[in-house]
């Protein structure tokens, strides 16, 4: 089955790079949806038919934390795969994405390294770094 | 300078150049102030250190940079150079960050702000600094920190 993917991040480079690696990467990819904010990105979350998320940590009005609660305390996108597309560096922060049972990706990424993460997101696998 | 964080300093260029930029280093090349200043952008940071990272782009190469992430032949709008330069900028200091002490330590990033042909001006100390040539121009880092409670 062919995915829709929400990307969000607040830049507009990076949501290319990272559409792009998708659509490189071979995943079976139907429509995409790309959000600037966090808040654009909960909208974007509760309003299409989206099968999968990729979100940025730092970003303005709501960070991608921020967002992972929200997204994972609303009965629609409950059990959405998610996975953290971030420069985050601390190990410790990196731990509380996995347990909130979402897959993380540091960039910049390998395309490979974003389709092992997006493959364990949406298989319910482990993901890689 | 502080020069245990100029070896993490220079190796988080080196993997931004060549993993975000797609951009080959060239160490032979020769001093990178002799290129004029093309932007700059500046990230500051609070956690157990306080500071600010300086990103600065010799050269003409943002464009030649910025058409390499996107993968395209177009010349990139200046809007897009400068997401770029943010976007080098966030990487950078995201990679720094865990090189500095604890990788477990957890820091707050604030936005990049980026300039034109100048530069924000940081405050603190400037403790660490690396520089790298490429074919198109030269990148620099230069580490300040304002409070170093947890500096190794």
């Amino acid at each position: 089955m062919a995915l829709n993917v929400l990307v969000v991040d607040d830049s507009a480079v990076m949501r290319k790079m990272i559409v792009r690696a998708l659509h490189l990467s071979g995943l079976p990819v139907a429509k995409v949806f790309e959000a600037g904010t966090g808040k654009a990105g909960l909208v974007s979350a509760l309003e299409q038919p989206v099968d999968l998320a990729l979100l940025d940590i730092n970003m303005p009005e709501m960070n991608g934390m921020a967002l992972l609660t929200e997204l994972r305390n609303h009965p629609k996108t409950a059990a959405l795969p998610i996975v953290m597309v971030s420069t985050e560096g601390s190990e410790q922060r990196i731990e509380m994405i996995r347990n909130s049972g979402a897959g993380f990706v540091r960039k910049p990424f390998t395309p490979e390294a974003l389709v092992a993460a997006v493959v364990g997101a949406v298989g319910g696998c482990d993901d890689d770094e | 300078m502080t020069s245990e964080w100029s070896a993490p300093l220079q190796l988080a260029l080196k993997r931004t150049l060549e993993d975000l930029c797609f951009v080959a280093p060239d160490p032979d090349a020769g001093s990178t102030a002799e290129l004029p200043l093309e932007a700059a952008a500046v990230v500051a940071f609070t956690g157990p250190l306080v500071g600010r990272l300086l990103v600065r782009v010799r050269g003409q190469a943002l464009a030649a940079i910025t058409m390499d992430m996107l993968g395209t032949e177009a010349i990139p709008a200046p809007g897009e150079q400068e997401d770029c330069l943010a976007e080098i900028a966030n990487v950078a200091c995201g990679t720094t960050l865990p090189m500095l002490g604890d990788p477990r330590a957890v820091f707050d990033v604030a936005p990049p702000v980026v300039r034109w042909r100048g530069e924000p001006e940081p405050t603190g100390q400037r403790v660490a600094e690396a520089k790298l040539s490429f074919e198109s121009g030269a990148a620099e880092l230069v580490l300040f920190i304002e409070a170093a409670g947890g500096a190794p």
